[in-house]
């Protein structure tokens, strides 16, 4: 999140304000090999949930053919489990999904694109 | 070590107690025994595979973690399995280590006070007497230089022959035990009573024989270390000069014409050297390390241009896993110089890492397609005895592996001369 | 009745007003008007999609699916909240670091051609008519029931079509997205706390959600019909067992096997398509930003369906016994059964609140209708103002002259759906449809799911998408889709044919055969690498990020700060 603070806008606009460690903004690039590594490991990601998330919305219908148990049964209360899966088990369902996919799609790009922080670790020269 | 299969069990025991409670209790017409196992073998499966592929969140966070636990191991003190657990005598004999011993054992031995010294000074003294006898000092009782000469666990029952110069000393009997490496006697145990009955000798032998059995192994792992150190020092010595004066040279024909490049380049330079002379242990994230290689292979992007193309090809289940650090790099570095650079309209190198989640190996896989070495040439380079222009030998990295696994690791190369290169390296995972 | 659901509504619409009155952009520039200036934050933006997202045929029409057929109508439900999870697999993040103003901007870059923006700008306006005009039907439906009648001798359904329509113009014209952004999350937290307090109410009068689930589910399923003008209940076959009666809590009292699993697929596939959402991702500060956000839409979004279906199962189990004690229930039911399923949350809200709960959840609804209204009239004006205006028709145009373009054609659209909503009257086709407005924003589904997500992913996930290859495969798609629903709507829906109200089955892959085809036939553009290096990198990212960090530490160390800012003036 960019705060929304003067400064900030009139930085952005031009991209190229040197900053106070010594580092400019354009500092960050990225490679065309490393772009393409990353996207297709992202792509594989991106599929393999996709996979499983088709897989389990689908089998609430099939699971219905399949078994009886799964629109005959009664849970405590009396709904079915076919009933309780698409009312609320689903949702949270997509929910963990989403947040498990989200956070590996993230650690992949931190780790596959860009360095550790440079002006962390080193001691530059002081400012201007 | 922990390598999370506990966490895998407690999982895998989880999905089957909701699968149970689920299909067997809580629904009214239960489910069929089959068709239960079937769901619960499938969940089984599902997390068995699925298991390596959960990263394990946020660098940061995972570093601050496990050090946190490792401080927590020491803390529990109370029986004498806890101690043989504790360890803290597996770092070597240092005063910090024999305080903390001391401190587990002193309500363990039947003793009113413990001491712990090496073949010079007290290194912890708990217990009433701790007044005179100072840590820090040589120890004054004549019984200790009789232990430390005969290697024998010695008894003494009277005040008198305990030799504490100090007349005002309260410590009437005293077992004093060897603390030995192999022959070697490096210290002592003692436990003193005010009284005249001697503590039981059997036990403080034991627990002196427990103690000598951790600072051998304290020991071996400090030799092994030092053997590896100063492998990997050599390693990072040997990092090529000639990259470094052929990177400039591009460096500095680029500041002419592109300024810009120029000045990423020699960014780019400098995180290459940074993490070379910064890494520190034997193990890097593999992430890390990718770093490094695609640090390295940029900056000879800038030197070939187009003849030299790379292709990364990384699962996200290995960004996560350990690997030894400068592996990876040397063996791409090898691909560019010796498959690459000599090939006229240049060629692709490949990185192929993935993780085998149910033999949990690491697999990491050079390629290229250069020009490829003959098979005498190949016995030459993997025995060390060719390391053309400097830099990191296949050898250096099997044996630097031979230390880390010993056997449970495996290393190919195979090259077909005008087709490429292939380096293999399989690694236990975690 | 009349008099305090009035009320609720004018100062209601007094301060939605305000809201986007006071937060309206000083200076309005392009970037502004249609993006908000680019930084809103995670948790806000996530509101405003939710905002823009759940129209009438969430609040109203989920609700009423579940009324009408049960477990079949939860469908609905989990289709809707299902599509974020493409969403945020594959668009967010590319979408927001390739950085355009709109999506047939951002095709049109990336495949470096101005056939596919004009290509793509016309899907997407089919797409957002087809959307508009259920949601004016939405409001028309509501205003029926709240006010009861009309102004200027206009029919009641039509005065609330033009009402709200108007309305929104307003906003949207005058406030921009900057204004949007927050009303729309304003919007939907308010939605959201019609929905608990129904749900809330409902519960705690003591009504048993799994019980009465139970018990829906043991006896048939009926819903009233009109035969030789007479309202009678008529028992629903169930579609799966063939002449067995359905029942509340199976499958089959709506769709087969086969329409089933065609409806999910549609809906899972449209949200990538829908300009109003898929624009709001431009707003999101980096890549990262929008991929979270997406997670709390899907949190979100999860928590209101999941009461949407509860609220739909509770009208139906304690509308019954309320017509029992309620006379005034009399005129909306048939044996205890709503004539109209879209009055279920309106009925229960005045069961539970009387006057004021029924403003209350009537407000809700408009505003649900509203905030989509606005959403989509803005993501309308962005591609005609933006993609059409500023590209092809004045490339020299101002700031100022760009933004009134944008304005007049919110003020166009808006006419053009109101007219659309006018000429349909629910009531000819309730017979035909379970749940009218739901089943109307399915068309807008199918549309973007078979014409715009399958060229959206290919462009962004295969290098070898080419210009020629996305437009053949958008037309393809819009093609095959409105033939198909047209051909449905005829026929009539029933057997196999049930798929054909949701192409997206067909259409989808049909529509990426033919991309991928064209596509291997023509050339990629030229600056491939530098365009790849836009939409996957994450440079800009870390540059954002890293700018936002100076920025927080210049404010915690003005000293350093200070020494940036003499560096920065030395330099210039």
């Amino acid at each position: 999140m960019v705060p929304d603070v003067p400064g900030a806008t009139s930085t952005r606009s031009d991209g190229e304000s040197p900053e106070p460690l010594g580092y400019e903004l354009t500092d960050e690039y990225d490679m065309p090999a490393e772009v393409d590594a990353t996207f297709r490991t992202l792509r594989r990601v991106a599929f393999g949930y996709f996979t499983v998330f088709l897989v389990v919305v689908a089998a609430v219908p099939v699971l219905t053919l399949a078994l009886d148990w799964w629109s005959q049964g009664r849970l405590i209360g009396g709904m079915s489990p076919s009933f309780a899966m698409a009312a609320f088990g689903l949702y949270v369902f997509f929910f963990v999904l989403a947040i498990a996919a989200a956070t590996l799609a993230n650690a992949v790009e931190d780790r596959m694109l860009g360095g550790p922080e440079r002006d962390q670790h080193e001691q530059r020269s002081t400012p201007l | 070590m922990s390598n999370g299969s506990l966490p895998l069990a407690v999982m895998l025991a989880l999905a089957w107690g909701v699968v149970y409670l689920v299909t067997q209790v809580v629904t009214a017409p239960a489910l069929g025994v089959g068709t239960t196992i079937l769901i619960g073998l499938g969940l089984t499966m599902l997390l068995t595979i699925g298991y390596p592929s959960a990263l394990r969140g946020p660098r940061l966070a995972r570093l601050a973690g496990r050090q946190a636990s490792r401080q927590g191991a020491y803390s529990r003190p109370g029986t004498i399995a806890a101690v043989g657990k504790s360890m803290p005598l597996r770092s070597g004999l240092t005063s910090e280590a024999a305080q903390r011993t001391a401190e587990l054992l002193h309500p363990l031995l039947g003793g009113d006070s413990v001491a712990i010294t090496d073949r010079d000074r007290v290194l912890a003294f708990i217990g009433p007497g701790s007044d005179h006898h100072t840590v820090g000092d040589p120890p004054q009782t004549y019984v200790s230089g009789k232990v430390l000469d005969r290697a024998r666990t010695v008894v003494v029952r009277q005040r008198a022959r305990l030799g504490c110069p100090d007349p005002e000393c309260p410590l009437q009997s005293a077992v004093v035990a060897p603390l030995a490496i192999g022959k070697r006697v490096v210290g002592t145990l003692k436990v003193y009573r005010l009284d005249e009955s001697p503590p039981p000798r059997g036990l403080i032998e034991g627990m002196a024989g427990i103690l000598s059995l951790h600072l051998e192994l304290a020991e071996l792992d400090r030799e092994r270390k030092l053997a590896v150190d100063a492998k990997l020092d050599a390693l990072r010595a040997q990092i090529n000069p000639h990259f470094l004066f052929n990177t400039l040279n591009t460096i500095a024909s680029k500041a002419r014409t592109d300024p810009e490049e120029a000045r990423q380049l020699l960014l780019r330079l400098s995180d290459f050297f940074r993490y070379a002379v910064r890494q520190e242990g034997q193990f890097a994230e593999f992430g890390q390390e990718y770093f490094f290689v695609r640090t390295y292979l940029s900056l000879e992007q800038a030197r070939y241009g187009e003849r030299l193309r790379v292709r990364y090809d990384v699962d996200p289940q290995v960004l996560t896993t350990q690997v030894p650090v400068l592996t990876i790099q040397p063996l791409v570095e090898n691909a560019v110089k010796h498959g690459l650079a000599n090939k006229v309209d240049g060629g692709t190198v490949t990185l192929k890492a993935r993780v085998d989640p149910l033999t949990r190996t690491t697999i990491i896989r050079v390629s290229d397609d250069g020009v490829g070495i003959d098979s005498k040439r190949l016995t030459q380079v993997i025995a060390g005895e060719v390391t053309a222009n400097g830099g990191i030998g296949l050898r250096n990295i099997s044996e630097r592996l031979d230390t880390l696994f010993g056997e449970r690791y495996r290393f190919d190369v195979q090259s077909t001369e005008g087709e490429g290169t292939v380096v293999d390296l399989r690694i236990p995972l975690g | 009745m009349i008099t305090a659901s009035i009320f609720g509504l004018v100062a209601l619409l007094v301060v939605v007003l305000g809201l986007a009155l006071v937060l309206r952009p000083r200076g309005p520039s392009t970037l502004d008007f249609y993006l908000a200036g680019r930084r809103v934050g995670v948790a806000t933006n996530a509101c405003a999609i939710c905002g823009d997202y759940f129209s009438a045929a969430s609040f109203l029409g989920v609700a009423a699916a579940v009324y009408v057929s049960g477990l079949d109508g939860i469908w609905y439900a989990t289709g809707f909240a299902a599509g974020f999870i493409p969403v945020l697999l594959f668009v967010a993040a590319p979408l927001r670091r390739f950085g355009e103003f709109s999506i047939p901007d951002f095709l049109g870059r990336r495949l470096e051609s101005d056939g596919t923006r004009l290509t793509a700008v016309t899907v997407v306006q089919l797409i957002i008519l087809s959307y508009l005009v259920p949601q004016a039907v939405g409001s028309g439906i509501t205003w029926e029931l709240l006010v009861g009648h009309g102004i200027a001798g206009l029919s009641p359904y039509a005065t609330g079509v033009l009402v709200t329509t108007a309305a929104i113009t307003l906003i949207v014209a005058l406030g921009g997205m900057r204004g949007t952004t927050w009303t729309q999350a304003v919007q939907f937290l308010l939605l959201l706390c019609a929905f608990i307090w129904l749900a809330i109410a409902v519960l705690g009068s003591g009504f048993n959600y799994a019980g009465a689930v139970d018990e829906l589910s043991t006896g048939p399923l009926a819903n009233p019909s009109v035969e030789d003008g007479e309202w009678r209940l008529e028992t629903e076959r169930d579609r799966i067992d063939g002449d067995e009666p359905a029942t509340f809590g199976e499958p089959g009292a709506r769709y087969g096997q086969l329409g089933q699993f065609a409806l999910i697929i549609t809906l899972i596939m449209g949200t990538a398509g829908l300009p109003h959402i898929m624009n709001r991702y431009f707003t999101s500060p980096t890549g990262i930003a929008a991929r979270m956000t997406t997670v709390w839409v899907l949190g979100l979004a999860g928590v209101f369906y999941a009461l949407a279906v509860l609220l739909g199962t509770a009208a139906r189990s304690l509308i019954p016994e309320a017509a029992r004690e309620h006379p005034w229930l009399a005129e909306l039911t048939v044996d205890g059964v709503l004539r109209v399923p879209e009055h279920a949350l309106l009925v229960l809200g005045r069961i539970y609140g009387d006057e004021v709960g029924l403003g209350f959840i009537a407000t809700g609804a408009l505003i649900a209708v509203m905030s989509t209204i606005a959403g989509l009239l803005l993501a309308s004006a962005a591609s005609w103002g933006h993609d059409v205006y500023e590209r092809h028709l004045n490339p020299r145009a101002s700031q100022r002259q760009a933004v009134w373009a944008g304005r007049s054609a919110v003020v166009l659209v808006a006419v053009v759906s109101a007219v659309v909503a006018l000429t349909m009257r629910p009531d000819s086709l309730t017979a035909l449809l379970p749940s009218i407005v739901a089943t109307m924003v399915t068309w807008a589904f199918a549309l973007a799911g078979s014409a715009l997500t399958p060229v959206f992913m290919l462009t962004i996930w295969w290098r070898g998408t080419t210009a020629a290859g996305a437009v053949a495969g958008m037309a393809t798609g819009t093609i095959t889709a409105i033939g198909m629903i047209v051909a449905g709507t005829v026929l009539g829906a029933d057997g196999l044919r049930e798929m054909l109200l949701t192409p997206t089955v067909v259409a989808a892959p049909l529509a990426a055969t033919v991309t991928v085809l064209v596509s291997r036939r023509t050339v990629t553009p030229p600056n491939l690498d530098r365009l790849w290096l836009k939409l996957h990198g994450t440079a800009a990212d870390r540059q954002a990020l890293r700018l936002a960090r100076l920025t927080i530490a210049g404010i915690d160390e003005p000293s350093r700060g200070a020494a940036g800012n003499a560096t920065k003036s030395r330099q210039r």
